[in-house]
């Protein structure tokens, strides 16, 4: 695969993400709502259909509490990934394998 | 005189030969039959439409008929068999520019479809299309798309020019 063809799959990749998926964009983009479940606008602070208070963290902040992610681009990585498959960065170890380093 | 000849035979009569070759591939033929007759109508261009919405159709179409400046139409209705959404097009307009990079692409979209913004707006910052209009296409937007579309083709020809000119002893 040339070049070209990997930079535009990537490019075609994030603008998919953005459609569809739920990239790091997408989800930074979004704030749920305690009350009623409804996905809010990352800005708004209150729900636009039921008025109720928005907390200050976005999905990806939930997202990212749940995965591991890479500190370049943001998008989740296995736990026994060494570098970032999305932006080649590497990542930085997991607790559990520093704990096995330790033992 | 046959009823198929070439459109581009009486505007190269007209002294136009150089005008940017516009081809417009709406969500349906019509559509697509409509746009062109309304690009024919504005002027300052060759209109073109592609009737195929198959992305090698209009990739062959493109690079046969040397278009300068495509149009994609967007479909973001649920009951389309085959997807036209901004991804889709994009797939599109990614192929036709490998096939001939100096084709400028711009998407059509439909209004109403907040959440496809992010995806139109990331499209053109990684370059795979040029610029993007939502709603019914208006005849000054169009003609801003056909004057950058000449603007590139007018640096394309000087550089090809110039270097012509390095090649002569």
């Amino acid at each position: 695969m040339t070049e070209y063809d990997l930079r535009t799959k990537k490019a075609l990749r994030r603008v998919a993400l953005l459609e569809y998926g739920f990239g790091p964009e997408t989800l930074q983009g979004r704030k749920i709502c305690p009350a009623c479940g409804r996905a809010n606008r990352a800005h708004d602070t209150r729900c636009t259909d039921c008025g109720a208070a928005l907390p200050e963290t976005t999905l990806y902040d939930f997202y990212r509490s749940r995965h591991r992610c890479c500190p370049g681009c943001g998008v989740a990585v296995t736990d026994v990934a060494v570098y970032c498959p999305e932006c080649g960065t590497r990542l930085p170890r997991t607790r559990g394998e520093k704990r096995e380093a330790a033992v | 005189m046959s009823l198929f000849r070439k459109r581009e035979a009486a505007a190269q009569m007209e002294g136009e030969g150089n005008l940017p070759k516009a081809a417009a591939c709406f969500a349906t033929p019509a559509r697509t039959r409509r746009a062109a007759d309304w690009l024919g109508e504005l002027g300052g261009c060759k209109p073109l439409g592609i009737l195929s919405d198959d992305c090698s159709d209009v990739v062959w179409q493109c690079v046969a008929e040397k278009a300068d400046l495509l149009l994609l139409e967007t479909d973001f209705s649920t009951g389309t068999e085959d997807t036209k959404d901004v991804s889709a097009r994009c797939d599109v307009a990614v192929e036709v520019r490998r096939q001939r990079p100096e084709c400028r692409v711009y998407l059509v979209c439909a209004a109403g479809h907040p959440e496809k913004l992010p995806a139109l707006d990331k499209a053109v910052e990684l370059k795979l299309i040029h610029g993007y209009f939502i709603g019914d296409l208006t005849a000054r937007q169009m003609r801003a798309w056909i004057a950058e579309t000449s603007e590139a083709m007018g640096r394309q020809e000087r550089r090809q020019r110039d270097l012509r000119k390095g090649e002569q002893p």
